[in-house]
This record gives structure tokens, C-alpha cells and sequence, in this order.
């Protein structure tokens, strides 16, 4: 088990002002960013087919779990606190928002607080990046949403798939993971537990 | 005179009576009396009644000519004639026809300005002997005073008589249909003249606060200087206005002693107005409850997560198995 240590800002993105290039991750070359406004994604995600929005934000999530794996030298054994405080690093890097993982009984849910994305986006964007992260396939679905907290929930397809069904039926998400762990013969309450990840 | 000749005369006049009233009525002529003659009576003869001749002398009156006779035969009459009174001749008249024939014109004619033939004559003028044509007497006009009203026949109702409003206000409606209905009267203005007083209102100076000043001076020389102590103005009673708005403090009468005698100097004078009680003070009473302590206070209900991952891996495996 790997001790938790904090996220290092230090060098995690490089403006190359001569060659008028970004570049961000820690060490070595990193990846070229763009950097976007925040507006023009908002336009995409309007225009663009689900499909296209779902690619995009599988995309930005794979970045940034990606470099969130390569500051864990074991991701396998990283504990929870270890794991969120890197991804939470690099999607603050990102300028997503502020991420934090909830554990209700045993289902994860990811936190997404003041971002920019959309729900469309967000959706696609943490699951990708948990998978590019941990090396697990994995599947992410919107519970709430307000203007300033994202809830979602990661799990497998099946189970998104219930959960996505249950809220669009109108129900709330927190009797929709109650539900969810009665369907699944889960053994273990279904009390809330809170692993927040240190931005910085 | 004796009694059979009293009876003659009375059958006399009887006849002559019957003799009138059986003859058709006539357009009559009034003459014209001297206002000289107060106590003129013209007699007609019984022979001519058409004729007018002077009055004879007076005679001893009887008793039956005092009853025949009005009572309005002392005062001066006034007889007008038509523009054609020379052409007809003057007739004398009883007084009786004669006051029957003046009411109307005394009443409502003579104010109307029509007839132009009319001519008034206040001065006695000789009378003419009477015309040989018919004799016509468009209108006559007498004014007398003194005629008693109660002795006067009414009018007959084909005589004329004023037209009034009220006849052309009906055929106005019977023409033109009744007017529109006025507007409803409102209140008269008030009338001039001096407004009575205001009725005096009692308030309750309990209520208000406001006292009434003693309107004496005060009777003792203690009482006038508390007065003047706060601030009153007292006039002595032939003191005029002016000089009572122009001393602005009072005055006092010299006949009282300047300083109070001893055994009313030591006695207080009044307050002026009562303190306000002081607020009460607060104590506050307070009830603690006396609580012990006891180690079974707290009671957990159900059971703490067995659920607890080490490793981020396992917590998501754990989700991807629901």
C-alpha cells in the first residue's frame, strides 16, 4: 500500500512562448494542450451528435487520468486518498473543476465542483479518466447536477445503466443507489463515506 | 212726518224697484261727482231716469233712506270716461250699480294700460246732457277708498279679467309638452349676518392635561407670587388690553403685603408636578434543572460500514460489482 503523498504542481504546465506551444506533465515532454475557451466547448456539445460530445470528453478525461497515473508509481496499490489527490491534481490542472469521490456502501461516486463542462461532458470525462487512471474499464452516468455540484456515478455498464434509468424516471439518486445495492445482494449499509482529494 | 206718508214714499220706492228690475240692463253712464261734495247722493228721479241733474239739497234723512243709502257715498269718486265722452251723455247712477260696476275696474283694470280711452278726471266737471245715441260705456273706472269691500258683489265670471302666468304656462304645455324636469334644489346658501357661536365642547382634562387658570387673582399675597413664580400673567381688572400684552409680567395689587406672614411662609408651596416613580429593578429568577451524569446516554442504532476498502482499485471494483 502505497502512503498517500500530495499533489506536485511543480512544472505541470509548460508554456513554450517561442515555439507558441503548451505543453502539459510533469516530466518529459508531456502532452500539447490547447488552451480552449470554455465557451467554444459549450458550442460543440450543442451542435455536435452524443457520439461526438461522448469522444470528447472520453478525451479530455483519458488525458488527464493518464497524467494522473504517471505520478502514481503503483496505481494498483494506492490508496484512496492517494489516487483522488493525483486525479483531483491534474484535473484542477485542467481546469475542470474540483474533484472528490463518495462512497456510499460500495458504490463510487466522483464530486465535480465548479466546472466548466457540461453534464454531457462530465459524464464521459471521469469515467475515462478513472479508466486511463486505474486500468479498469469502466462506466460513469450523471446522478445531480446543480450550479455548482456534479454528482456521478462509476461503476459498471449494467449497473450505470439501472441507475441512468431509475433517475430519468424521476427518481432520487440517493434511493437509486439504495435500490442499487438491494438488486445486487449487497451485504455491507449503505453509509456515506467521504474521500476527498487535495487539490493542491 | 206721519206714518201714511212714510208708507208712500216706501211703496213709492217699491215700485220703483220692481219698475228697474224688470227693465232690461243698460249700458250706464257714471257721472262724475264733485270730490267737493262729500256727502253728495245722486238721486235719480224717479220720472227721468235717463236725466242727470244736480244733486237737491240735502233733506232730513229718514230712517229709510239711511238704509237705502251705502256708506259709501262720503268719500270723493273719481269717474273716468271713454275718448267718446262727449258723444255720450253722463247718466246718473245709484250708488249701489254704481259700486257694482267699479269693482273690477278698482281691482284688476285700472293697472292695466290698455284701455287708452280712459281718461281720469279728478276735477268736477259739469255734466252734459246726454247724448240723443245710445249711450256706451266701454269702461269706467272708479276709485274709492272707503267702499266696503263686504258690500260688493263678485264679479260675474264673463267679466274680464288679468290674464295670468299661470294661463300661458298651461297652454305652453298643452302645446309644447310639459318642460323637462328642473334640476333637484340644493342646498340654499348660508345667510349672511353673524355665525352663532361654536357649541362649547367639554374635554376631559384628565385626558387632555390642560387645566383651567383660576380666573380671580388669587386670594392670598402667597398664592399671587407662586403665580408670578411660574411665569403667569395677572392684570389688575381696570387694566386695559394693550398694557396687558405689553407687561410681560404681572402685576401685582399694591395693597397686599410684600412678604407672606410667618405662619404661611413656612408652609410649602405645591410641587409642580409629581416625579415620575422610579422603575422597579429587576431580579431575575432562574430555574436550573439539576441534571447527573449517566454513561448510557448515547444509543447507536445499527451497525458501522464492514465495508472498508484499502485501495482505490478495490473500492472500484466493489462498484463495478453492483
Amino acid at each position: 500500500m502505497v502512503a498517500a503523498s500530495p499533489f506536485d504542481p511543480t512544472h505541470a504546465v509548460r508554456f513554450d512562448l517561442p515555439s507558441g506551444s503548451v505543453r502539459a506533465g510533469g516530466a518529459g515532454e508531456g502532452d500539447r494542450v490547447l488552451l480552449v475557451p470554455a465557451a467554444a466547448l459549450d458550442g460543440i456539445v450543442l451542435s455536435a451528435p452524443p457520439e461526438a460530445v461522448e469522444a470528447l470528453g472520453r478525451a479530455l478525461g483519458a488525458a488527464v487520468g493518464r497524467r494522473a497515473a504517471a505520478r502514481m508509481s503503483d496505481a494498483e496499490a494506492a490508496s484512496i486518498e492517494a489516487f483522488v489527490a493525483q486525479l483531483a491534481g491534474e484535473a484542477a490542472v485542467a481546469g475542470v473543476g474540483v474533484l472528490s469521490v463518495e462512497r456510499w456502501g460500495r458504490a463510487l461516486v466522483v464530486v465535480v465542483e465548479d466546472s466548466p463542462l457540461v453534464g454531457t461532458l462530465l459524464g464521459p470525462f471521469v469515467a475515462s479518466a478513472i479508466e486511463a487512471a486505474s486500468g479498469r474499464r469502466v462506466w460513469s452516468t450523471l446522478l445531480s447536477r446543480d450550479e455548482r455540484v456534479a454528482r456521478l456515478f462509476v461503476g459498471g455498464e449494467r449497473a450505470v445503466g439501472r441507475v441512468r434509468e431509475s433517475i430519468a424516471a424521476g427518481h432520487a439518486w440517493g434511493a437509486v443507489l439504495v435500490k442499487l445495492h438491494a438488486d445486487g445482494a449487497v451485504s455491507g449499509s449503505t453509509g456515506l463515506s467521504h474521500a476527498a482529494g487535495s487539490g493542491a | 212726518v206721519k206714518n201714511g206718508e212714510r208708507i208712500q214714499r216706501l211703496e213709492a220706492l217699491l215700485a220703483r224697484v220692481r219698475t228697474r228690475a224688470a227693465e232690461p240692463r243698460r249700458a250706464r253712464l257714471l257721472a262724475v261727482v264733485p270730490a267737493v261734495a262729500p256727502a253728495a247722493v245722486v238721486e235719480v228721479d224717479e220720472s227721468d231716469d235717463e236725466a242727470t241733474r244736480p244733486p237737491p239739497p240735502p233733506a232730513p234723512k229718514t230712517e229709510v233712506d239711511l238704509a237705502a243709502e251705502p256708506e259709501v257715498q262720503e268719500s270723493p269718486r273719481v269717474v273716468g270716461g271713454s275718448s267718446s265722452e262727449n258723444d255720450v251723455g253722463d247718466k246718473a247712477f245709484d250708488s249701489q250699480e254704481r259700486l257694482v260696476a267699479a269693482m273690477p275696474s278698482a281691482s284688476g283694470l285700472a293697472s292695466e294700460p290698455e284701455p287708452p280711452r280712459v281718461t281720469a278726471a279728478a276735477q268736477p266737471a259739469p255734466v252734459e246732457p246726454p247724448a240723443p245715441s245710445a249711450p256706451e260705456v266701454e269702461a269706467v273706472v272708479v276709485e274709492d277708498a272707503t267702499i266696503d269691500q263686504s258690500l260688493v258683489d263678485e264679479a260675474p265670471a264673463s267679466s274680464r279679467r288679468p290674464v295670468g302666468p299661470g294661463h300661458e304656462k298651461r297652454i305652453e304645455q298643452i302645446a309644447f309638452g310639459a318642460e323637462e324636469p328642473r334640476p333637484p334644489l340644493h342646498t340654499p346658501p348660508p345667510e349672511s349676518g353673524r355665525l352663532p357661536a361654536a357649541t362649547p365642547v367639554d374635554f376631559d382634562a384628565d385626558v387632555t392635561g390642560v387645566r383651567e387658570a383660576p380666573s380671580s387673582p388669587p386670594a392670598h399675597p402667597a398664592e399671587a407670587q407662586a403665580v408670578v413664580a411660574r411665569g403667569q400673567t395677572t392684570v389688575e381688572p381696570g387694566e386695559e388690553r394693550d398694557q396687558r400684552v405689553s407687561a410681560p409680567m404681572s402685576v401685582v395689587p399694591t395693597d397686599w403685603p410684600t412678604s407672606p406672614p410667618p405662619a404661611l411662609a413656612s408652609v410649602p408651596a405645591p410641587a409642580a408636578a409629581p416625579e415620575p416613580p422610579a422603575p422597579p429593578e429587576l431580579v431575575a429568577d432562574a430555574t436550573r434543572a439539576a441534571l447527573a451524569p449517566n454513561d448510557s446516554v448515547a444509543k447507536v442504532v445499527g451497525e458501522a460500514q464492514r465495508f472498508a476498502p484499502k485501495t482505490f482499485v478495490a473500492l472500484l471494483d466493489a462498484s463495478l460489482t453492483l
